[in-house]
Order: C-alpha cells, then sequence, then structure tokens
C-alpha cells in the first residue's frame, strides 16, 4: 500500500493505511485524534464532520485516499485556544448536552459560517441537516450560530 | 418518588492532619467519616445495606492556590449533573466559582454512597447533604481564620473565595486558609448553619456548563476516546433476530483482513478483534455467520400487537350515563443514546480497569469482580462522559469487553455498531391501552377504567392514575410476555400513561362539549399542577384567536417530584403536513439549582416527545429491529425543532424536585390534542407516522461526502448488510445523488 501524504490540522502525516481505509478511523484509531465522534459510520448522524479543504464532510463516508494531498481540519485543530466564535458561543449558550454530537455540529456550522456568514434562519437550517443531536440541543445550537455570526461579522467589520 | 429524605448524621467527626501540604481538606486515612448516611438517598438506589460514608475530603479540596476541585459521583449523561452538583458544594462553601474545578469521583460507593443515575434523583437525593459537606467546610475555614487574627469564629463571615473579620475589613483567601483549616476537627453537623435561600451566590443563579470548554474543543473524554498502550479494537458480529446464536462462520477470512488479531466468539456473537475499529468491522463483515435464529422469528409489529391486547384484561360494566371509550399504542422505543455503547478494558491477573458509559458504575465493578472473580478491590471502574444515556444499561457491554481482554492479554476498546447499538437495545415497552369512562349530565366522569398490558412489566395503580380528582378510578395494566428486551428510558412508566391519559383527558372534555384547558381546571385540586397548567396556558395565549388549519393542545402532569405543563400549537396543511408553530413548556421542579440547565432539559426533552411522537421508533419483523440508523430512526433535525419556550414556576418549594425526565411525559400527549383541536382527527397510536412534520429545511438530510473522492464509500457496517442501506450512494428525495446535493448546503470555504 502506497504512503498517502496529508496535512492533518496543520501537521504533515505520511500513512502507510489502506487507501479506502475512512478518514475516521485513520483520526481516531491511527491519529489519536478523539474528538471527532463515531455515531453511525453511514453518513446519517454528521457526529464525524470534519473539514476537507475547509469544506465540511462525514470523515466516516470519506476514504483516505480523498484526503491525499488535501488538508483535513477537526474539531482539536478548529482554533489552537478554543477562540473561534462558534467555540465561544457555544459555551456561552450552554449548547452543549452531553456533547458527543457537537463537534460534528460546530464544524459543520463553521463551513457553513465560512462560506455563509451571515446565513438566514432557514439557511442555518439546511446547512446542519446533516447534523443529529440525539439531546435535542438545537434551540441552543441556532442560538450559538446566530451569536457567532454576529461575533464573527462584528471583528470583520461587517464586511463580507 | 420519594425526595425528602434526610441524611442521618450519627456521629460527631474526627478530622485531623491534612496529608500533605497541597492537600487541605483531606480527611486523614482512617478517620472517622463527617456525615454518615443511612442510607443512600437516591430513589433508584437498590441497596439498602449499603452505609456510605461522605467523607469530607472525598468531596473537595482547595489548594494553597486558592484552587477549589470539587467532586461529583454521579453519571454526567448530558443532564448537568457534574455542574449542579458543584454549585450546590460551592454554595454552601462559598467558593468563588471561577477558582472552581469539577473532578468526576472515583467509582467507590462505600465512601460516595451509590453511583446510580437515574430516575432524576441526583440533585434531590443528594441536595442537603452536599450542602452540610460545603457548610462544614467553610465553617473550618472561618475557624481557620479565626484562629488566626485572634477574634471569634462569629464574628467572620464568607465572601466568594475568602473568610472576612467584618469589623476590621481584614481578609484571607481559603487558599492561605487550606493548610490550617485541613487540621481542624470538623464541625458537628448539628452545629451547621446552612445559608437561606435570599444568601445563595451561586444556587439558582444560573452558571454555564462546566465540560462545556472541553467539549467545544474536542477535549472532553468519551470511553470510547480512551486510548491506552497496547490497545486493541473489537465488535461483535450479532443476530439480527432476538435470541439467536451464532452458528458457522469463516474465521479465516475475517483473519484475511490486514490488522484483524484474533476472531473470538462471545456470548451472542462472534467478535473480531483488530488493530484499529475498521479493520474490525471489516474483518466481522467477512466472517458470514450462519446464524441460529431461534425461537423468535415470528416476531413483528403485528405479533406484539396481538400479544398486548391479548394480556390486557377485560373491565367491569361501566356505571350508567355517557360512554367513552378509546384504545392507545405505543411502540418500543430505543435509546439511539448518539455515543453507541462501548467499553474498554484492561484486564490483567491481578486486577482489571473498565471504562464505560454507565449510569450505574458501582454496579459495574460489582459485575466485573464477579466475572474475573477477583474482589471488588481488584476493579477500578473509570466513568468517562457519557454521550447520552437516557436509561439504557451499559453491563452486557462491559462484560463482553472484559472477556475480550482476558482472552487477548491486553487492553481492548469494545465498540457497538449504530446498527448494534439500535437493534440489540433494551427498549421502552411497547403497550396497549384501554381506556373508558362514564360521564354524567354535567361531563364529570363517574367512572375511569384503564386496562392494558406492556411488554415486559405492568404498571401499578399509582403509575397509572391521573392528575386529577376523580371519582370511579378502576386501573390496572398486565405484563405481556414478549421475547423483546425492555429496561428503563427516559421517564419510564410515564412516557406512556402521561400521552394515554392525558389524551383521554382531552376526549373525555370533547365529549362534554368543554373547553379542554377548562376541563382540565375542573377537576384539578394539585395547586401545582393547575400552576404549571395556567403557566403554560397563559404563555401560549389559549384563548388568543388562531389562524385556519390551526389549533393548540395542552397536557400536564406530575413525576419525579416536579410538575410540568406543555402547550403545543401547530397547523395541519392537506390533512397531513404537520408545521409546529410553538411548544410552550412550564415546569414547577421547586428549587431550580441551575435554571439555564432546567431549560436545556426541558427543551431536549421536548424534542425527544416531538421525535418520537411524530416519527422515531423501532418497528419488528422477522423477530429483528428493522432500523440500522438515524436515516430510518428519524430523530429530529434542526430544521424539525420548533420554538421551544420553557417557563418555570418557582417558590413552592426550597427542595429541588427532578427535571431530566420530566420534560418528557407531556409533548406527545399536547401534539396530539393539538393535532385535534386543528383537524378533529384523534391519533391514538404512536408514532403518529401519518403525519410528516414540514418545517424550513430539506426533508431528506444530506451527505457529505468529498466532491472530489475517488473511491466509493465503504459499505455500511451491519452485520445484516441485506437489510443496510447505503444513504451514501442513494438518490434523496429531491432526486439529485447526494455528492451533489451537499454543495447546495455546503459551499466550499472560500467559495463565491
Ligand atoms: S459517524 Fe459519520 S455520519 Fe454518523
Ligand atoms: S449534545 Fe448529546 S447528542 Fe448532541
Amino acid at each position: 500500500m502506497a504512503t498517502i501524504r496529508l496535512n492533518v490540522n496543520g501537521q504533515a502525516q505520511s500513512l502507510d493505511l489502506p487507501p479506502e481505509m475512512p478518514l475516521l478511523w485513520v483520526l481516531r484509531d491511527v491519529l489519536n485524534l478523539t474528538g471527532s465522534h463515531y455515531g453511525c459510520g453511514v453518513g446519517s448522524c454528521g457526529a464525524c464532520t470534519v473539514h476537507l479543504d475547509g469544506e465540511a464532510v462525514h470523515s466516516c463516508l470519506t476514504p483516505l485516499s480523498s484526503a491525499a494531498g488535501r488538508t483535513v481540519t477537526t474539531i482539536e485543530g478548529l482554533s489552537p485556544d478554543g477562540s473561534h466564535p462558534l467555540q465561544q458561543a457555544w459555551v456561552a449558550t450552554d449548547a452543549p448536552q452531553c456533547g458527543f454530537c457537537q463537534a460534528g455540529q460546530i464544524m459543520a456550522a463553521a463551513a457553513l459560517l465560512a462560506a455563509n456568514p451571515r446565513p438566514t434562519p432557514d439557511q442555518v437550517d439546511a446547512g446542519m441537516s446533516a447534523n443529529v443531536c440525539r439531546c435535542g440541543s438545537y434551540t441552543r445550537i441556532r442560538a450559538a450560530i446566530q451569536q457567532a455570526a454576529g461575533m464573527a461579522l462584528a471583528t470583520a467589520g461587517g464586511e463580507r | 418518588m420519594s425526595v425528602q429524605s434526610q441524611p442521618l448524621i450519627t456521629r460527631r467527626a474526627i478530622l485531623k492532619g491534612a496529608a500533605g501540604f497541597h492537600l487541605g481538606l483531606l480527611l486523614r486515612a482512617g478517620a472517622e467519616p463527617l456525615l454518615l448516611l443511612a442510607r443512600d438517598l437516591d430513589p433508584a438506589s437498590e441497596d439498602p445495606s449499603q452505609t456510605p460514608s461522605m467523607r469530607m475530603g472525598a468531596w473537595l479540596s482547595v489548594t494553597p492556590d486558592g484552587q477549589v476541585t470539587l467532586r461529583v459521583h454521579k453519571s454526567e449523561m448530558g443532564q448537568g449533573v457534574r455542574t449542579g452538583l458543584a454549585m450546590i458544594l460551592a454554595e454552601e462553601l462559598d467558593a468563588d466559582w471561577a477558582r472552581v474545578r469539577v473532578e468526576q469521583a472515583p467509582t467507590d460507593p462505600d465512601t460516595y454512597g451509590s453511583h446510580s443515575t437515574a430516575g432524576s434523583g441526583s440533585t434531590s437525593g443528594n441536595y442537603q447533604n452536599l450542602r452540610r459537606i460545603g457548610a462544614g467546610a467553610r465553617l473550618m475555614f472561618i475557624q481557620a481564620a479565626a484562629a488566626r487574627w485572634g477574634v471569634s469564629a462569629e464574628s467572620c463571615v464568607t465572601e466568594p473565595g475568602k473568610v472576612v473579620h467584618s469589623a476590621s475589613r481584614r481578609e484571607l483567601g481559603y487558599g492561605a486558609l487550606a493548610d490550617e483549616a485541613g487540621r481542624l476537627t470538623p464541625p458537628d453537623a448539628a452545629s451547621l448553619r446552612l445559608k437561606a435561600p435570599a444568601e445563595f451566590r451561586i444556587i439558582g443563579k444560573g452558571v454555564n456548563r462546566v465540560d462545556s470548554p472541553d467539549i467545544v474543543r474536542g477535549r472532553a473524554r468519551y470511553t470510547a476516546d480512551v486510548r491506552l498502550p497496547g490497545m486493541a479494537f473489537a465488535v461483535v458480529a450479532r443476530c439480527p433476530v432476538i435470541g439467536g446464536r451464532p452458528g458457522r462462520y469463516d474465521e479465516a477470512a475475517a483473519l484475511a483482513v490486514p490488522g484483524v488479531i484474533r476472531v473470538l466468539p462471545v456470548n451472542r456473537g462472534v467478535a473480531v478483534v483488530a488493530e484499529n475499529t475498521w479493520a474490525a468491522m471489516q474483518g466481522r463483515d467477512k466472517l458470514a455467520v450462519e446464524w441460529n435464529l431461534g425461537a423468535n422469528t415470528g416476531i413483528s409489529d403485528d405479533s406484539i400487537r396481538a400479544g398486548l391486547r391479548q394480556a390486557s384484561q377485560s373491565a367491569p360494566e361501566l356505571p350508567a350515563g355517557r360512554a367513552v371509550s378509546a384504545e392507545y399504542d405505543l411502540p418500543f422505543l430505543p435509546h439511539a443514546a448518539m455515543e453507541p455503547l462501548c467499553c474498554v478494558a484492561a484486564v490483567r491477573a491481578d486486577g482489571a480497569d473498565v471504562w464505560a458509559p454507565s449510569q450505574n458504575p458501582g454496579d459495574l465493578k460489582r459485575t466485573v469482580a464477579t466475572v474475573l472473580n477477583l474482589p471488588q478491590s481488584a476493579i477500578t471502574v473509570h466513568l468517562p462522559l457519557l454521550g447520552g444515556s437516557f436509561g439504557r444499561n451499559a453491563s452486557s457491554t462491559v462484560t463482553e469487553a472484559v472477556g475480550l481482554s482476558r482472552n487477548m492479554g491486553r487492553p481492548v476498546l469494545l465498540t457497538w455498531s449504530r446498527e448494534d447499538d439500535l437493534r440489540q437495545d433494551n427498549y421502552r415497552p411497547a403497550s396497549h391501552h384501554r381506556l373508558r369512562a362514564a360521564l354524567d349530565a354535567g361531563g364529570r366522569p363517574v367512572a375511569w377504567q384503564h386496562r392494558g398490558a406492556m411488554a415486559g412489566g405492568g404498571a401499578g395503580e399509582r403509575e397509572l392514575t391521573p392528575p386529577y380528582d376523580l371519582q370511579g378510578l378502576d386501573l390496572s395494566m398486565a405484563t405481556a410476555s414478549l421475547a423483546v428486551p425492555v429496561g428503563a428510558w427516559r421517564s419510564v412508566i410515564h412516557s406512556a400513561v402521561v400521552f394515554v391519559n392525558e389524551s383521554f383527558m382531552d376526549e373525555l372534555a370533547a365529549a362534554a362539549g368543554q373547553d379542554p384547558l377548562a376541563y382540565r381546571r375542573r377537576f384539578l385540586t394539585n395547586r401545582r399542577v393547575l400552576g404549571v397548567l395556567d403557566r403554560a396556558a397563559a404563555e401560549i395565549g389559549w384563548s388568543d384567536t388562531l389562524p385556519a388549519g390551526a389549533g393548540r393542545g395542552i397536557a400536564c402532569a406530575a413525576c419525579f417530584g416536579s410538575y410540568v405543563a406543555t402547550a403545543v400549537e401547530l397547523t395541519v396543511e392537506g390533512g397531513s403536513q404537520v408545521r409546529l408553530r410553538r411548544v410552550v413548556v412550564a415546569v414547577d421542579c421547586g428549587l431550580p439549582v441551575n435554571p439555564r440547565g432546567v431549560e436545556s432539559q426541558i427543551q431536549g426533552a421536548a424534542i425527544d416527545g416531538l421525535s418520537t411522537a411524530f416519527r422515531a421508533a423501532v418497528s419488528l419483523k422477522g423477530g429483528g429491529v428493522q432500523q440500522s440508523s438515524f436515516h430510518d430512526f428519524e430523530w429530529f433535525r434542526l430544521g424539525d425543532a420548533p420554538p421551544i419556550e420553557v417557563h418555570l414556576v418557582t417558590g413552592n418549594s426550597s427542595s429541588p424536585g427532578g427535571v431530566g425526565e420530566v420534560g418528557y411525559p407531556t409533548v406527545a400527549p399536547a401534539v396530539a390534542n393539538a393535532i385535534f383541536a386543528a383537524t378533529g382527527r384523534r391519533l391514538r397510536r404512536l408514532p403518529m407516522t401519518e403525519l410528516t412534520v414540514i418545517g424550513a429545511a430539506p426533508v431528506a438530510a444530506p451527505t457529505l461526502v468529498p466532491a472530489t473522492a475517488t473511491s466509493v464509500p465503504p459499505e455500511p457496517t451491519a452485520t445484516a448488510a441485506a437489510a443496510s442501506p447505503t444513504p451514501a450512494v442513494e438518490p434523496t428525495a429531491t432526486g439529485q445523488p447526494a455528492a451533489e446535493q451537499d454543495k447546495l448546503f455546503m459551499p466550499r470555504l472560500g467559495g463565491s
């Protein structure tokens, strides 16, 4: 099996692993980045959501080969110190309940806001529709996304 | 549930000589306990012979730098117990919340009492104890400061994190006093003065969840996140039919998968142990197990319904009056916690370490000791955060993982697949209910009969009693022996009975030609139920004019020492499309220790209530559960969730009631009652799959695969692969392939 190179949270990785191995298990069981969670393995829950070149993907459905030469960001790498506006808003609004889905929720929301800093409520609903929160923390996830969007816009001087 | 028990304080304690500078307030080993509980106070406690001691030092420590560490002995599964119990300790200690750190207490029932986290009893059952422990420690800090200043203890007060001599305005931080305070004799519990509620600085004020900062950075550790040197990863092939057992399987094919180390039989399945979870899953899919399906292949939804009806007993003739009757049916519900069941076991010759998402780690300790034939003292049970739980039991996973680790001679992480988790659960029992009532000329029920049956266990009269002052109650539920395993599920019996009672109450109101709210109020004498009912009605605007096609429904209940009413406003379009406009919940949980936490629990329970009212349940066919994952066990998603308002009714009690479960039971009946109000159609079977919830979000959930993926995504990992759809490659409801559709939802970063 050929060596696959990719960048994970700013670090170059060379991995001798089967190309079809899902990124989720590479992250969790090989790189010990356990923040991305296994909730279903079939793309039905979003607990495993990470960014591939900034795009939100289900890492459980992303073969390692399709991450070759690309940049993977996990919840551990979203910000160096938990200062991403979404992370701050998630804490301030007490969005997490059990927390197990929240890495995926935050990564989905981060991709959404990166592409659309001022989403309408409908766009938020749509952008978050690949993620399940079994604890039902949606009211506060909504509030947190709104708060973070405002925060990010304020920091960026409101520019698009 | 009894929530008012007080701890029995039997002895003056002796607390001397802290064992080390940095551990002020740590109890000297072997010293007498400060407080002795007659028995665990949790309603769910099964073992009254336990007489746990509550050693102050086990619960809190203060280091010279002023850092306060509080230990919490209950399982954190999202209900906020680590925050809430710490708030109680910190309040009476008068700690500076900014300097508080929370730790999970070691699993040690002898010291902490029962670790069982169930029955919504963690806060109510420990409220007084934890206050006393905090207050005892606070007094010791006062005494230490008074001694240092040469003044009387009575002349000193505390402010957050420090002792203040009021007259001279001198002050000393707890850190500076920790060592001296830790050497004092702890106060007699009878001499403790607990704060009056007006003095509370933390309780009732609301703080942020202590676990959130780790959660949002991916640093929180759940069981499956534990990594140990030499750890192997295991999954188990399990029979798709309940009670089935493995026959022949292809061990060589599994072993041929790179990374697979061993194939081992477990109780009802075949385990594949590998160097990573994915290899184990691949190996499992190669096993091609031939299952001995056993005796349960005839079980289906129809057979269950028939079995429940058959087990239901008949009721006597109704007295004279206007007769009303209705039958209700509820399904099996899986727990489907976001974290599938899992366990890490590291077994050595002389002991074991185990990590599991358990609501009862003390019990697990006993189980592991029995399985390994070792003394309990040789077993350490670690309790990471739980990724949800809702009443599930982790002991079967633990038994399997312990066996695998012993066999392998190395630590093993056993992961249940999502399919395992949904299909091998102990379900909320399915039930059938036949309600009959006779109304007098004024619409008052003169008889109310409840007959029915529940899978795996019946219900007592008390549990079936509606919260109204009614005469002629005749209530019984039989047990139906169906092979489907059952267990506790958020709000337990109330999850079924409140739907039935509150739907039927609505039916009686309709039969009497009276407004459902006014009708309920007519028979309500319980002040606290009345209080929440009136609040929910007022907040939703019960008598405001509704648009065409809209309806409001309301339901109330008393359970877990708390009181709740839910009001729902919705519209029904085209006969079956439901648009949820508002959900309003009023809760009287006595003293809300953390109001923000209460709100969060009620909002979450409302989502449970809506999901299971409309579409989430398991169905059975051929002896097996049909659902396999979140695409067919359809939980609500963000776009489905209506605005949920929570209103706390306070001032009726100075002690906390239960919060984790109380939000669930009234949601489904409020929905059913609102549907009736909107359409005149009474839905008596859950989930109401004849209806579709519409909202702003797309109906189909997108599957996010990389836009330039070069390989076909892996097959789903279900054992019964034939029954597992492959959502990744199926077109979605809008007819677009998922990979393309996802661009609609998730534009690339930096895209135009
Ligand atoms: S684990 Fe990837 S979507 Fe559920
Ligand atoms: S917080 Fe528990 S699943 Fe979302």
